[in-house]
């Protein structure tokens, strides 16, 4: 147990974060319960012995080892389960909170039919046969009148059931799925595919030299970097940060740099200037398994360290040092690539920039370099989607050069709905994504849903996209279902599943149930699809390899080792065109892009304007968790940070209210001066200033980043741009 | 009325279709894989009489190859049993989603 033995202490975790109340937020969720059931509003919790039940986080994208401490029917408890290799035996704030979800006297208990205006909020309690017949009725009525691709499908993910949900969609006949990656990590994988035909995780633990662009690992969690970005090996670990913000991951960086915002490019293709010039770079590695490599060496001539300097207000010795350091540490270095979204419309190039920056230093596929992700494979629940003749291709196909058919382009999808071309689509089905909290440009996400004949939201609470809907279907949440199992890729890859904690309260159900109901009543075709069980899916999954389950059944989590294999893929043939490391891109090239990646200077920021900085937070997780009454109690607002210096000079002081004013939208929240934030810029955290009553907790406090990001994206991925906006901002 | 909408509706979607979002071999990607799944799954899973085989099997040119000279050598009679457009179909959606192609992976 090698790496169960790299976790932190739990004091250090939890102070990485600030998230000092993690494990004083559960406790008193059996009195919300018990108000709850005083109020009428929940029946008597189930009594059943007390157990422990082994299951997976759904509080995040990290999927983390959970232990549920059930106690008289009720989850008193979520602990960490110290077998999950993953979390390196941890769980934070968030996974704490869980029990909240649960428990949440805002959670959605029974289907809801809109009566009033569409965002009035005005529904009443339905059954669920009624329910689900007016949803099988509008998809089928839009279908007659649009085509099948008149429907679209909204889906999250990592609730294990999204399965089902992209299922639906694909027998229903709609090509129009659209996912959360161009809101995430587009960009980010497809400058990794192109050049290594794959996107690799960086080996955090074992790296000596990391250096870090905007991906604030210390509140934005991801397990294992950000535990791992604490531990390093040996103690020689140097950590570089560059963000315009001084973030967590700042304050434990063993150098900050406040970077101009969108210009960390400059800074890139100047280490890879040195490293090429005074011959730092791996020569071996480049001359066996990269191509374009002598294209590459022009390419970089002028972007010189002192250019650099100007760009992205850096001293040109500190890049010239940077580079040397980070080359002489190789391969036991990496520019760490992700996980963060895109931040410039031209995301895709900088990742080709940091890709090939690590190819460069030879740290492809070894020991604290960049690993190739390993996969456990496991069997797939699969099924055959009837064919229909008349279904166009999708709706935003060719708006973007690297178009993913399961996830679509966000912002591009949502700019043909509203022009209504190449064809109408008119009917929104939502699982529990919150597309008005999440897409930029809340104002045109409204006018979208605007359009709809008829809008569908599955989610566990009443999210603002919920609250904008006309049937409103409760999703059993992830403590009270079984899941299927979900193989999670990685350095040391592991399979997890969920398993009910307790029963589903009020009438809520599991998505397959939904999905199954919804099938049934759209026509045997679709109906045949869905003729199976959670147990058969599980089955399937686990056939001939019974070991699975019971791991899963009696450690929580599966798998088969504990120490990473380096090297699998050295001397092998890549999945990229060449079979090589593309460094230099004949397919970019082909498509008319930038072969190689070609610096653009942000936009100007206009005079008495600043750019918008957005971010995740260790409390929160996007637009999902901010009414958690756990997490709300240790922020229950977000703030507009403003410099210190600069809001001397405007006469603007620490907790005034302030409208932050863009050109799609205004909002209004507290200031919070600090020196903290470059003057140039001002900063809001993402997840607050909600449009539905139903989120009673947030409702009404800080401010929403959607409503005022414009909505600029990456032509290359699709990925949505939220750096690019300007805002002005005056007293409120 | 519905009737002069439905026909516009379905004008535009033909128009759309004639587009060319189709690439190397011209086929429908999507009713190619229906027809994979349909009828190549049947002996091509693990333990069955083919083998597993997947779009990332092969390269597009492999793929490619495959469809103009190998034809299925193997058996070669199961060739016959499909139209040069279901072919063409077939080749498309393997080729658009094989190992090398430009198919992104997805996060989450």
């Amino acid at each position: 147990m090698s790496l169960i033995n790299k976790k932190l202490s739990r004091r250090r975790f939890l102070g990485m974060s600030s998230c000092t109340l993690a494990t004083a937020v559960v406790g008193s969720q059996v009195k919300v319960l018990h108000a709850l059931a005083k109020n009428g509003d929940v029946t008597t919790p189930q009594r059943g012995k007390d157990d422990d039940v082994f299951t997976s986080c759904g509080m995040c994208v990290n999927k983390c080892g959970v232990i549920a401490r059930v106690r008289n029917g009720v989850i008193e408890k979520l602990d960490p389960n110290p077998n999950f290799i993953k979390s390196r035996a941890m769980l934070c704030a968030r996974g704490n909170a869980g029990v909240g979800v649960v428990y949440d006297p805002d959670r959605l208990k029974y289907p809801l039919i809109r009566t009033g205006k569409r965002g009035e909020g005005k529904f009443r309690r339905a059954g669920w046969k009624e329910a689900l017949d007016l949803v099988a009725k509008k998809m089928n009525e839009v279908a007659e009148k649009y085509t099948r691709a008149g429907v679209m499908f909204a889906s999250t993910e990592g609730t294990y059931q999204d399965h089902f949900f992209m299922q639906l969609a694909e027998c229903f006949g709609s090509p129009n799925n659209v996912r959360h990656p161009t809101l995430c990590l587009s960009s980010n994988i497809q400058g990794f595919m192109a050049t290594f035909g794959t996107n690799p995780t960086p080996d955090v633990l074992n790296a000596d030299y990391i250096i870090m662009s905007g991906a604030n690992r210390s509140e934005a969690l991801i397990t294992p970097d950000s535990i791992d970005m604490l531990k390093g090996d040996g103690g020689r670990r140097k950590l570089i940060y560059l963000d315009p913000r001084f973030t967590k991951t700042a304050a434990k960086a063993d150098q900050w740099y406040p970077i101009k915002a969108g210009t960390d490019l400059a800074f890139v293709l100047a280490m890879i200037n040195v490293i090429v010039n005074e011959g730092l770079y791996n020569r071996t590695f480049v001359k066996e398994n990269c191509v374009g490599f002598d294209k590459l060496v022009p390419h970089v001539r002028s972007y010189t360290p002192e250019w650099a300097e100007r760009e992205c207000e850096i001293p040109a010795a500190d890049i010239r040092r940077i580079a040397r350091e980070f080359a002489l540490a190789a391969p036991k270095a990496i520019y760490y690539h992700g996980r963060r979204s895109s931040f410039m419309a031209n995301d895709t190039q900088l990742r080709r920039g940091i890709a090939i920056l690590n190819a460069i230093i030879g740290n492809w596929d070894v020991k604290g370099g960049m690993v190739p992700n390993s996969r456990i494979k496991i069997g797939r629940h699969d099924y055959l989607a009837p064919w229909y003749d008349d279904v166009p291709d999708r709706l935003d196909a060719g708006s973007v050069a690297y178009l993913s058919e399961n996830d679509g382009a966000w912002v591009p999808f949502r700019d043909r709905v509203l022009a209504g071309k190449p064809y109408p689509v008119k009917g929104m089905m939502v699982y529990k994504q919150n597309v008005l909290a999440s897409v930029p440009d809340r104002a045109r996400s409204l006018k979208m849903m605007d359009q709809m004949d008829f809008i569908c939201t599955i989610d566990i609470t009443m999210s603002d996209t919920a609250w904008y809907s006309d049937v409103v279907l409760p999703e059993a949440t992830y403590l009270e279902r079984q899941d299927p199992l979900e193989s999670i890729g990685g350095i040391l890859p592991v399979v997890v599943w969920r398993q009910p904690c307790i029963k589903a309260m009020f009438e809520s159900k599991p998505n397959i149930w939904i999905m199954k109901e919804i099938a049934k009543r759209l026509g045997n075709e679709v109906a045949e699809q869905f003729q199976f069980t959670i147990e058969e899916v599980i089955q399937t999954q686990v056939k001939g390899q019974p070991q699975i389950l019971k791991a899963l059944q009696t450690q929580g989590v599966y798998y088969e080792k504990t120490d990473p294999t380096y090297g699998r893929t050295l001397g092998k043939r890549l999945r990229t065109k060449s079979g090589k490391v593309e460094i230099y891109s004949e397919k970019y090239a082909k498509k008319g892009l930038d072969p190689l990646p070609v610096y653009e200077a942000p936009k100007t920021t206009p005079a008495g304007k600043y750019r918008l900085l957005v971010g995740r937070h260790a409390f929160f997780t996007h637009g999902t968790t901010s009414n958690n009454p756990y997490l709300n109690a240790i922020m229950p607002e977000n703030t507009l940070w403003l410099n210190t210096e600069e809001a001397r000079r405007r006469g603007l002081q620490n907790g005034m209210r302030v409208t932050v004013r863009s050109e799609v939208g205004a909002q209004t929240l507290k200031l919070e001066v600090t020196d903290k934030i470059r003057p140039d810029c001002v900063y809001m955290a993402h997840g607050f200033g909600v449009l539905s009553k139903g989120l009673r907790t947030v409702y009404g406090k800080g401010g929403c980043d959607a409503a005022l990001i414009g909505s600029s994206y990456d032509k290359i991925s699709g990925n949505a741009a939220l750096h690019e906006t300007f805002v002005q901002i005056e007293r409120a | 009325m519905k009737l002069i909408s439905k026909t516009i509706a379905i004008l535009a979607v033909a128009a759309f279709l004639a587009t060319p979002v189709l690439g190397a071999e011209g086929g429908n990607p999507k009713k190619g894989k229906y027809l994979y799944k349909k009828n190549c799954k049947t002996c091509h899973v693990a333990g069955a009489e083919g083998g597993a085989l997947t779009p990332l099997s092969k390269t597009q040119s492999q793929w490619d190859r495959f469809f103009k000279k190998n034809k299925h050598k193997a058996k070669p009679e199961i060739w016959g049993k499909y139209s040069e457009k279901d072919l063409k179909d077939i080749n498309q959606f393997l080729f658009d989603h094989a190992a090398d192609s430009d198919q992104p992976e997805t996060c989450g």
